[in-house]
């Protein structure tokens, strides 16, 4: 009986040996007055692994151009230090770490999450602590500007406007009038694909059928054979594997039209990849935040050139670390032009945030009234490269466009929007 | 009428994916009377295996051979280590299995990244196309892997019901003590069949791999399908799984076109039907 | 005939086994109580690490009841809570009513999808009910993903406010962690008492045979069916929790990964115990929270630590202390010879395996 009392003292007292342990861990307003903390909220487990990686090369960038590094620097005469926090894509995990890096490490500013669920998570839970500014990162849902928090800015498109300008394009330019539209179902299609329609039927066309598939379908030889004949393009809102799966299947199964693509249907991973996609994919067009290969301006040379020496870069820069560099460039411009105050509530930084206007690597850049950027946006289509692969260019770019804050569901005509 | 022959058509080449992953399953789950909950693992790393292969010698076969020879190898190692020992205890069995998947996930995502990656074949024949009547141009591909898993299908009934390592398989589904006793080495045939079940899973996923993306998730996909389609078609019963595969994969391609937003529910409320009328499945054996 | 370990609930206990058990979960208690004032930032650790320790740990009794006292491994409790907190979430957002119909509407329909999950998978057992409950689960998640009209969708229900009832603030943080340790503990000693009274009882001789209980002239399925209702009820109430924690309910809520959670959580804490899930609980919250800092490979040490327990201390932490004391008890009686110290690792397991056996035939 001893050995089990010994044995059961020891289990109690491991538990709290690792309570003391880990609350003895980074301290807790951390750093004192003077250092200002940033939280980053950045996927690191799940498909979007590689987006930790991406969040610190874009803030390496921003912080180097000061002197500092991806994990620290001086700013307006003010230490800032930057805290990691790693999430797996999903809402309980960013409410966790979100949690844990306000109320663990006591971050003065939150910067993102990276994907749309965790946005809305975020956003909500930035209603909760008004005293800490939240920037966001990647994640695009329309209606994370839309919930009045004060304490919440977004310096990129959401992704109902990252669609901007392709509607008019496909109607007025290309003279498509009916479009058939395929895309997965959830929040993200769902703005995206309102971008995009609200302007297209806004110009006369016609939405001839719908099929809204469930994320992870890999199949489409069935949905392929329900497309009408007589449609002039095919609107395709997947993204990831769903995208390279229709493309290659489209390609099997012989599909002759012409594919209007939303903003995450043709990334350059999907154009990399091994899978046999030339025939489908050239000629597509999509639009989004982030220029096709030949675009240049003095802000994008040196962000390009910049990200190449960041640790664990890709070949060219991902929409991840495009829109994480805006946001924390906005970010450290913001925390400069306040110079670095965050007393009374942070009211200075968040004026500061408010009236920033600034020409980013894609564009010029300001909030409008919801803290919700006013961007540039592209319109990018897949040519074939002298040497074979496939690439985007630009071919369009839309000046100032604005949110619409029309909050899209699934939808079956024009009528719908 | 053609639309729908087309849809019925498209459900049979999918099914002939999920039934290659399924008769993994049940042929283990026949002798051994445990699940492996690592089967999407097998299926998932065959297939990178597969493609690794097959993109550094071109050769889809090789591709195809060394996916199937290394996982069944892996397979004999996950049966010797974690799985002999607990022979008996099929919910410890199952839950260690699954342990493995978990960790199969994660260094899977490091190692092969989280983007899509698909097997190479040649391009004429991802474009090729054959006429059929009432139906129109069908893709060869998806032909020639409904049939493959006829021909795999066919081949493991007649290893099962022909061959004196079947009897002995057989001999030991039905009461592996005696036929232990009679002589047989049970523990040999048990691993055989870990291996071969393990090699199915991996030949599976560079079938599968051919016509659909790989990419971290697909794991437990095609394990939740496996799962559907054994008890639909009856535990440890090969043509089972070969009915249960036809089911799923056509109720789910119908569903796609008649109610795609619930087309996955629509799939797995196949399964609670079937058991709601046969809790064995379909030619399962009693319970 | 294999018994479950029963680590705060032996059989016929003697001397300090008696009272031991009971000092050992005294002593828990108050540090549970404490806790709010033990550590240095109770706006993190309450939340994170103390009320989502309890609420994983109530789901993850109502899966550690049916597996120890009628022998089935359910996969589906985290889709029950899982239902419950749906429930809430549409009443108070949708229907925009208050949140204690909520609660109540979400604790009926928990235990309602939990008998009609027992009504199509009571009648098999063992691995069978484990993969089909894992498959109901996806059935829900699938559901829960696409139907806008009912769960939203992948956007989900919030905000769902915690409610303030005057003298019980919910808003207030110490409140609402002690609020979820009184529902914890009132879960736990709810189980129990179901499991010591006549219906907990015979729930065991239905476990352990079958087919002499229905000689007996008792309707197993019937019974089988009531527990896994019950054991609904008490997921249910996690469920309720996890929804006032998490201020919001979507799909991820229910989906694979959440289950696999709610299973590690039992595996380590031991399949065997009522009280050791919530040692596994706050064993994952803690690697949840904290893993990251030391690997990458978070999902990896989770799976190794599952697997090593299943290997060696099936019984889970909770069964350790009783694991070491066999081991040494073996070391001394086997002194004289101590030339081998090494044991096969197959020859140490206890005999009472704590997941419940459960072979087809």
């Amino acid at each position: 009986m001893l050995n089990k009392k010994v044995a059961g003292a020891l289990a109690v007292g491991a538990t709290l040996a690792l309570l003391a342990g880990c609350s003895g861990g980074p301290g807790g307003s951390a750093g004192g007055d003077d250092t200002i903390t940033i939280g980053v909220l950045a996927t690191s487990e799940g498909n979007l692994a590689f987006g930790m990686d991406e969040a610190k090369a874009a803030i390496g960038v921003a912080m180097e151009a000061r002197g500092g590094t991806a994990d620290g620097g001086e700013i307006a005469g003010k230490k800032v230090e930057f805290v990691y926090a790693g999430t797996d894509g999903t809402t309980a995990s960013a409410q966790t770490q979100v949690r844990k890096l306000v109320e663990n490490d006591g971050v003065d500013i939150v910067l993102g999450p990276v994907s749309g669920d965790e946005g809305e998570t975020v956003v909500q839970y930035a209603l909760t602590v008004p005293e800490v500014t939240f920037v966001n990162g990647s994640a695009s849902p329309v209606g994370m500007t839309l919930e009045g928090a004060e304490n919440f800015f977004r310096f990129h498109g959401d992704s109902a406007m990252w669609m901007g300008g392709v509607g008019t394009y496909a109607a007025d330019t290309l003279g498509y009038k009916k479009i058939y539209l395929l895309a997965e179902d959830y929040s993200f299609p769902y703005d995206n694909a309102g971008g995009f329609f609200s302007e297209f039927c806004a110009a006369g066309g016609e939405i001839n059928g719908t099929s809204w598939v469930p994320v992870g379908t890999t199949d489409y030889a069935t949905i392929i054979s329900q497309i009408p004949a007589d449609t002039d393009a095919i609107y395709v809102g997947l993204g990831g594997a769903d995208a390279a799966s229709f493309l290659s299947q489209a390609v099997t199964n012989g599909v002759s039209k012409p594919l209007v693509g939303g903003t995450i249907a043709i990334d350059t991973t999907a154009l990399s990849g091994d899978a046999n996609i030339a025939s489908a994919a050239v000629g597509m067009i999509s639009g989004g935040p982030v220029p096709g290969t030949g675009f240049s301006n003095p802000q994008w040379d040196a962000f390009v050139a910049a990200y190449a020496k960041q640790p664990n870069a890709f070949p060219s820069p991902s929409i991840f670390s495009i829109l994480y560099y805006t946001s924390v460039e906005s970010l450290l411009l913001g925390l400069e032009a306040s110079n670095g105050d965050l007393s009374d509530g942070q009211s200075a930084l968040r004026t500061a945030l408010s009236e920033l206007s600034w020409d980013g690597p894609t564009g010029p850049l300001s909030l409008d009234e919801n803290r919700q950027a006013i961007v540039d946006n592209y319109l990018n289509q897949v040519v074939q490269a002298d040497d074979g692969s496939l690439v985007l260019e630009t071919i369009e770019t839309t000046s100032g466009v604005k949110q619409a804050t029309t909050v899209y569901d699934r939808f079956q005509s024009c009528g719908d929007l | 009428m053609d639309q729908i022959l087309l849809i019925t058509l498209n459900g049979l080449t999918l099914a002939a994916v999920y039934f290659l992953v399924a008769s993994g399953l049940t042929l283990i789950f026949g002798l051994m009377r445990v699940i492996t909950m690592a089967h999407g693992t097998s299926y998932l790393l065959g297939g990178y295996i597969g493609y690794a292969i097959a993109r550094q010698t071109g050769n889809w076969f090789l591709g195809a051979l060394g996916a199937a020879v290394a996982i069944g190898l892996l397979g004999l190692v996950i049966h010797q280590v974690l799985i002999r020992r607990f022979q008996d205890d099929d919910m410890r069995v199952a839950l260690i299995t699954l342990g493995v998947s978990l960790i199969g996930t994660d260094l899977m995502l490091a190692v092969f990244g989280g983007t899509a990656t698909q097997v190479p074949v040649p391009g004429e024949l991802q474009v090729a196309s054959l006429s059929i009547p009432f139906v129109g141009a069908y893709p060869v591909l998806r032909l020639l892997v409904l049939a493959a898993a006829i021909v795999i299908g066919v081949a493991l009934a007649l290893l099962i019901n022909r061959t004196r390592f079947g009897s002995v398989v057989r001999a030991g589904v039905d009461d592996s003590q005696m036929a232990a006793a009679t002589g047989v080495n049970v523990r040999v045939v048990f691993a055989v069949i870990f291996v071969l079940g393990s090699a199915l899973a991996a030949l599976a996923g560079v079938v599968g791999g051919t016509l659909f993306p790989l990419l971290p998730g697909q794991d437990g996909v095609y394990l939740l399908f496996s799962l559907v389609v054994v008890i639909v078609g009856g535990m440890g019963s090969i043509p089972g799984a070969a009915i249960g595969a036809v089911l799923v994969g056509v109720v789910s391609q119908f569903a796609l076109v008649y109610a795609p937003t619930y087309s996955l529910v629509l799939t797995f409320a196949l399964m609670v039907v079937v058991l709601a009328v046969r809790p064995q499945g379909i030619l399962g054996r009693h319970l | 005939m294999a018994r479950p370990d029963a680590f705060l609930f032996a059989p016929k206990p003697r001397g300090a086994a008696r009272w031991l058990p009971w000092a050992l979960g005294a002593v828990v208690v108050l540090g549970a109580v404490l806790f709010p004032y033990l550590v240095d930032r109770p706006r993190f650790w309450l939340p994170n690490i103390g009320v989502r320790s309890i609420w994983l740990g109530i789901i993850a009794m109502s899966l550690v009841f049916l597996n120890r006292y009628v022998g089935l491994l359910s996969l589906a409790q985290v889709t029950i809570a899982g239902v419950a907190a749906y429930g809430v979430g549409y009443v108070v957002v949708t229907l925009q009513q208050d949140f204690l119909l909520g609660a109540l509407v979400g604790l009926v329909a928990g235990t309602v999808a939990a008998f009609l999950i027992a009504i199509i998978a009571a009648r098999t057992k063992a691995i069978y009910f484990l993969m089909i409950t894992l498959a109901i689960g996806q059935v829900f998640y699938s559901f829960a993903s696409q139907s806008i009209e009912v769960t939203n969708a992948r956007r989900g229900l919030a905000p769902i406010a915690r409610p303030d009832f005057g003298i019980l603030n919910l808003n207030d943080l110490t409140t609402f962690y002690y609020f979820a340790l009184a529902l914890g503990l009132l879960c736990y000693l709810l189980c129990r008492y179901a499991a010591s009274s006549t219906f907990g009882l015979t729930l065991q001789g239905v476990r352990d045979s079958p087919e002499r209980m229905k000689a007996l002239g008792y309707n197993v399925n019937g019974y089988r069916i009531a527990a896994t209702t019950f054991a609904g009820f008490i997921a249910s109430v996690g469920g309720i929790l996890l929804v006032l924690d998490r201020a919001q309910v979507d799909p991820d809520v229910v989906s694979l990964g959440s289950t696999l959670d709610v299973l590690v959580v039992a595996v380590i804490g031991g399949v065997g115990s009522l009280g050791g899930v919530f040692l596994g609980a706050i064993v994952l919250t803690l690697l949840s929270n904290f893993a990251q800092n030391l690997t990458d490979r978070y999902m990896t040490l989770t799976g190794l630590v599952f697997i090593l327990v299943l290997l060696f201390a099936p019984a889970g932490l909770a069964g350790i202390g009783k694991q070491v004391k066999r081991f040494l008890d073996r070391r001394r009686s086997s002194e004289p010879d101590a030339g081998e110290p090494a044991q096969d690792p197959a020859a140490t397991r206890p005999p009472e395996s704590a997941i419940t056996k459960g072979k087809q035939r």
